[in-house]
């Protein structure tokens, strides 16, 4: 399954990667720059780049899981 | 935008394929009574990759894609007053952007937390109590090695 899709939290924090995570977001990516583009799947089976929904407008970016 | 699933646990675990992660983003939709429309990263986390890999960060992209706001967590409140103070921000020569930089508080909802970790079986409750065993560890010798 990889690193990216962890089973166990407690192993994923263990392994310090989480600490890495956190230590390596204040340095990237800042205001006033480019936001990286991607590919997202909608419910209905469609993909959208986000460069097509800043095309027509701001974005409000929220990323989340269940827990 | 659903990601990796942060808690893994009995009733949501990993997920095995991208099939099983847009399942997930369903029931969190469901379940959770998500109203605003939700987006699935590929399995292995592209997008969420190119943004941080934070749980629950938040960004708002102006039209055209520059980054306006970059939050580690999640504060509607803060986003809100952003998107206030954007649109009622002048425009014209005599107005120029520049860069800014805080560290905010956020609320900590331990209860809300805790029951979203049982939500999700024991398993995500025992991890992630381990998961503050070993914060309190490191915080402890980061203590006694003088670099805190």
């Amino acid at each position: 399954m990889g690193t990216y899709n962890y089973e166990r939290f407690d192993t994923y924090v263990e392994s310090g990667v989480d600490e890495r995570e956190f230590a390596a977001f204040p340095n990237m990516l800042h205001a006033g720059e480019r936001a990286p583009d991607g590919e997202l799947t909608r419910f209905d089976g469609g993909s959208v780049r986000l460069s097509e929904l800043w095309r027509r407008q701001g974005v409000v970016l929220e990323f989340g899981s269940y827990t | 935008m659903y990601t990796r699933e942060a808690h893994p646990g009995e009733h949501l675990s990993a997920h095995e394929d991208f099939e099983a992660k847009l399942a997930a983003a369903r029931r969190l939709r469901d379940e959770l009574g998500i109203a605003r429309p939700i987006l699935v990263d590929d399995h292995a986390g592209g997008v969420h990759r190119a943004y941080g890999l934070m749980p629950n960060m938040s960004w708002v992209l102006g039209r055209g894609g520059t980054i306006l706001y970059k939050a580690m967590w999640t504060s509607a409140e803060r986003i809100a007053g952003f998107l206030a103070r954007q649109a009622a921000q002048p425009s014209g020569l005599a107005h120029a952007p520049f860069f800014t930089e805080q560290l905010e508080l956020r609320r900590r909802d331990a209860a809300t937390f805790q029951q979203g970790l049982e939500r999700n079986g024991p398993r995500a409750v025992s991890e992630f109590a381990r998961a503050e065993q070993i914060w309190a560890e490191r915080a402890r010798a980061r203590r006694r090695d003088g670099s805190e």
